[in-house]
């Protein structure tokens, strides 16, 4: 029986964001062309996104551990990566939007949002939260 | 202005050159792996007929098949980046998207190899190892084939008392005081079973063996006059670090330029400088790069061949560095001012050391002879031996050979045809020269056009693999015979 949620390990993440890039570029290259593979891609690229948010907004397993046991470095060191992730978290609303409009074929993607697209989806998986 | 523009296009230069090496790796990752489970599954259906183990090997096989098709539905693109087509940054910044997207995954996947029954290490790893080290029999240490987080270790209790493993168990750290560790098990990536070109770090790790009996690292921290203040921790920080340029130096002088090599495949395939090289166990590998080719040319033994891809790992690294935050990036500049701070004075003292030890050393001479082996390699022959003279040397001989020509005068130009077995360094060093200038090429025919030949760079990587396997076995019996107990 199919199940709604989707696997989220780390090495089905970076296939969805590997096809939403090749569907990306395919627009970049002829933003008039329409394929099952685009389709596909951009899909893809929206489950990844949805992933990644989901696991922002679960705890992080750092602050789940006592204090006594996270030293002063550590815990600046994750304080940072909690102010990036805000930033990170509305790049990646930001990529979904992007990526549900060229689904619905609603308008024409801009080249330099295709690059941010092509960027985000390129980060590392890991560095998105506790997949 | 020209200079802006000049440097940008050395850059987008140096950005291409990575993106090949990138590329390369990506590739290798996946027809070794496919290799590994290939022979898995003989073994699962040879030994469990009925065995749904098969399954597992099914799961790890179909993922790499989705990154290849991954890798298929971009080949057009590849291609024309690889034909260097004036690719627009949008094209560019696509081709490393999907390449890092196979790279990154395809790296995890290979951890899960360490859930099926483990592979023993190929003899030749031995073979290599005695004849570097000039151990005729048993070599004082073991090769085990392991995961990646533990692989190119010394040991096992390394990775548990690094900084890595404390952070997932904080209770290790406790349970590890006072530990002693012993033994020699040097740990080798499971997709490097076949591949020589990766065995030349364990020349490295091998150093470690030499040093722990010595305790020369340990000696020359001693001897260094210490601010008052200076804990036990930082010592033993300071003991680690001039370890690792030790046997830097240990590995670049059994084995020259080529003993760097595969480290810096391993950091380049890493998508960030987080949680790598430059922490309480070793130095920055850029710092370890730089004492290791003043080492090298203290020995007046020339990079060439190396060059290019020391200078794309040092563009990798500052493109890493640049994405990291600034508290993260400023940890890393001060850990490396720190690691030149203490070893580039030390250099000096750790190359006497090494020096003293009585290695073979690899010379300019050695690297000649590679590079006569290389050629070997390249029309597809072993690269074991080698002969003494030239063509020339030994027809002007035969020439000189009348019908009333003594026998020993006879045999004596006979024996110029001669050949010597090749050392373990030369022909590793060989199958290097040969891959770092043959696998541009391979990558072009791999990505002719619509639709990428995958398998054809894993044929050229199963032929180089025989290749050096084969030439350091024939070696290796070629020396045994020609010994006087041979």
């Amino acid at each position: 029986m199919a199940t709604a949620a989707a696997p989220r390990s780390y090495v089905y993440l970076s296939l969805l964001a590997g096809r939403a890039i090749t569907a990306l570029a395919d627009l970049a290259e002829e933003p008039k062309v329409w394929n099952d593979q685009i389709r596909k891609g951009l899909e893809d690229g929206i489950a990844y996104c949805r992933a990644i948010g989901e696991a922002r907004t679960s705890t992080p397993l750092a602050n789940r551990r006592s204090g006594t046991q996270r030293s002063f470095k550590r815990l600046a060191i994750h304080d940072g990566k909690e102010l990036s992730a805000a930033c990170a978290a509305s790049k990646c609303k930001e990529v979904e939007r992007l990526l549900t409009q060229l689904l619905s074929r609603s308008r024409e993607p801009k080249t330099s949002e295709l690059v941010v697209a092509i960027e985000f989806l390129t980060r590392n998986a890991s560095d998105e939260g506790s997949l | 202005m020209p200079d802006t523009h000049k440097h940008r296009r050395a850059s987008s230069d140096l950005e291409r050159r990575r993106l090949l090496y990138l590329l390369s790796e990506a590739l290798e990752k996946l027809s070794r792996l496919e290799r590994i489970l290939e022979r898995q599954r003989s073994f699962v259906e040879a030994e469990y007929r009925r065995s749904e183990y098969t399954n597992v090997i099914d799961t790890l096989v179909n993922a790499l098949a989705s990154f290849k098709g991954l890798l298929i539905q971009n080949s057009a693109r590849i291609g024309a980046f690889l034909r260097n087509e004036n690719p627009t940054e949008t094209q560019l910044k696509a081709v490393y998207g999907v390449i890092r997207k196979v790279v990154d995954p395809v790296l995890k996947i290979h951890e899960l190899l360490v859930l099926l029954p483990r592979e023993s290490a190929e003899p030749q790893v031995f073979f290599m190892l005695a004849d570097c080290f000039r151990k005729r029999g048993k070599l004082p240490a073991s090769v085990i084939l392991t995961n990646l987080l533990s692989s190119y270790e010394y040991r096992v209790e390394d990775i548990l008392q690094s900084e890595m493993s404390q952070q997932e168990l904080p209770d290790l750290k406790a349970a590890l005081r006072g530990f002693k560790p012993g033994g020699s098990v040097l740990g080798l990536a499971f997709a490097d079973r076949d591949n020589p070109l990766a065995w030349a770090i364990l020349a490295h790790e091998y150093g470690h063996s030499i040093d722990d009996t010595r305790k020369i690292a340990h000696g020359i921290v001693q001897r260094l006059r210490s601010p008052r203040g200076t804990t036990d921790n930082k010592r033993r920080m300071q003991v680690r670090w001039v370890a690792e340029v030790f046997c830097d130096f240990v590995a670049a002088r059994v084995l020259g330029p080529a003993s760097l090599i595969p480290i810096l495949f391993v950091e380049m395939a890493r998508s960030t400088l987080a949680g790598s090289s430059g922490g309480p166990t070793h130095p920055p590998t850029p710092v370890r790069l730089r004492l290791t080719r003043k080492y090298l040319a203290d020995l007046h033994l020339s990079t060439s061949g190396f060059e290019d891809l020391f200078e794309v790992y040092e563009f990798d690294y500052d493109q890493k560095l640049r994405a990291l935050s600034t508290a993260e990036k400023k940890n890393k500049e001060d850990v490396r001012t720190a690691a030149d701070g203490l070893l580039a004075p030390l250099a000096a003292k750790i190359a006497f050391e090494v020096n003293s030890l009585r290695l073979r050393r690899f010379g300019e001479d050695n690297a000649d002879r590679a590079r006569t082996l290389q050629e070997k390699l390249q029309a597809g022959l072993p690269a074991s031996c080698h002969r003494e003279s030239s063509n020339e040397e030994i027809l002007a001989k035969l020439a000189s050979l009348k019908d009333g020509s003594s026998t020993r005068a006879v045999y004596s130009a006979l024996e110029e045809l001669n050949e010597l077995p090749a050392m373990s360094s030369e022909i590793v060093t060989a199958g290097w020269l040969y891959k770092l200038s043959s696998f541009q090429d391979r990558l072009l025919r791999t990505f002719p056009g619509r639709t990428a030949k995958l398998g054809l760079y894993g044929e050229y990587l199963e032929r180089v693999d025989a290749l050096l396997l084969k030439s350091l076995e024939l070696a290796a019996v070629h020396k045994e015979i020609n010994s006087p107990t041979g």
